[in-house]
C-alpha cells in the first residue's frame, strides 16, 4: 500500500491501547497502515489511517508516548490487541540504543540509605534500651516529662523575645 | 460503650534528649517557632499512643515505632502491657536532629 495515501505522521494523535481496541473492533484499522518506529532507546507505535484522519500513535495510559523496548515486544503487543500484523512494517533504521528506563543506581542507593538509617536507628534504640535495662537511664512520668518540657519552653520564649525575634 | 482503656506514657531521657537536640537546632537554626512547635507535636503525638500501643508495628529499630503524619519524625517506644516507654524521637532522615 502506498505511503501517500495516509495522513502526515506529524499530525499523529496520541492513542491508548483500549482505543485501539475499540479501532480493531469496529474495523478502522482493517486498512490501515502500521508502522513499528525505531526511537531513541526503543520503537514506538503508529496508525496510518486514511487520507484526511490524523495519525495515531500508541501512547500509555498517561498519554505519553510509549516506547518498547525491542520491535518484538510492540508486535506482540499489537497481536495482543489483534491488529493484523499483514499491513506492520518495522523502521528501525531510526533506533539508536539507548537506556530506555533510568539505572538502578538510585533505587539501589536509596535502599542503601534505607539500611543504614536502620541499622543506625537501632543502635540507638539498643544503646537506650541497655541503659534502661542496667538502671542508669532516667524514666520520666508523664507529669514529670510534661513540668521538664514546660520550663524549657518558657526558657526558649524568654531567649526568643531576648533575640527580639 | 466502654472507652478503649489508656495506658500511661513513660519518658526515657534519651528521649528527651532528642527533643532537645530538635529545640537547639531550629533555635540555632534562627526558628523560634518550630523550635517551640515540634518539639509541642512530638510530644502531643508520644501521649496519643497511650491510647492503643500495639497498634503500631515493630519496625527496624527493633522495637514499636510510630512515624508521625505531620513531621517528619519517628517516635520508638517500647509496651510491655501495662506502660507505653518512649525510646527516642529521631528524624526520618538521619543527617537531621
Amino acid at each position: 500500500m502506498k505511503h501517500s495515501q495516509f495522513s502526515a505522521p506529524a499530525a499523529a494523535v496520541p492513542v491508548k491501547l483500549a482505543e485501539v481496541r475499540q479501532l480493531v473492533d469496529a474495523g478502522a484499522l482493517s486498512d490501515a497502515n502500521t508502522e513499528v518506529i525505531g526511537v531513541n532507546g526503543g520503537y514506538t507505535v503508529r496508525f496510518l489511517l486514511r487520507q484526511g484522519k490524523a495519525a495515531r500513535v500508541l501512547a500509555t495510559k498517561n498519554g505519553e508516548l510509549r516506547i518498547f523496548s525491542t520491535a518484538d515486544s510492540a508486535l506482540r503487543q499489537l497481536r495482543a490487541v489483534a491488529v493484523s500484523l499483514g499491513n506492520v512494517v518495522v523502521r528501525s533504521s531510526t533506533y539508536q540504543p539507548a537506556a530506555l528506563r533510568p539505572g538502578r543506581d538510585d533505587r539501589r542507593q536509596a535502599m542503601q540509605q534505607a539500611n543504614d538509617y536502620g541499622r543506625w536507628l537501632k543502635a540507638e534504640t539498643d544503646a537506650t534500651l541497655a541503659r534502661v535495662a542496667a538502671g542508669t537511664a532516667t524514666i520520666y512520668t508523664q507529669a514529670e516529662f510534661d513540668q521538664r518540657s514546660a520550663e524549657r519552653r518558657a526558657a526558649i520564649m524568654r531567649r526568643r523575645d531576648k533575640a527580639g525575634a | 460503650m466502654n472507652r478503649p482503656k489508656t495506658y500511661p506514657v513513660a519518658y526515657a531521657d534519651d528521649f528527651e534528649a532528642d527533643i532537645i537536640a530538635i529545640e537547639d537546632y531550629f533555635i540555632e537554626a534562627g526558628e523560634w517557632d518550630l523550635a517551640l512547635n515540634h518539639p509541642d507535636r512530638i510530644q502531643r503525638c508520644a501521649e496519643t499512643i497511650g491510647q492503643m500501643p500495639m497498634a503500631w508495628a515493630v519496625g527496624a529499630s527493633g522495637q514499636h515505632e510510630r512515624v508521625m503524619t505531620d513531621l517528619p519524625y519517628r517516635l520508638v517506644f517500647t509496651f510491655d502491657g501495662k506502660r507505653v516507654l518512649m525510646l527516642r524521637a529521631k528524624h526520618t532522615h538521619r543527617q537531621h536532629p
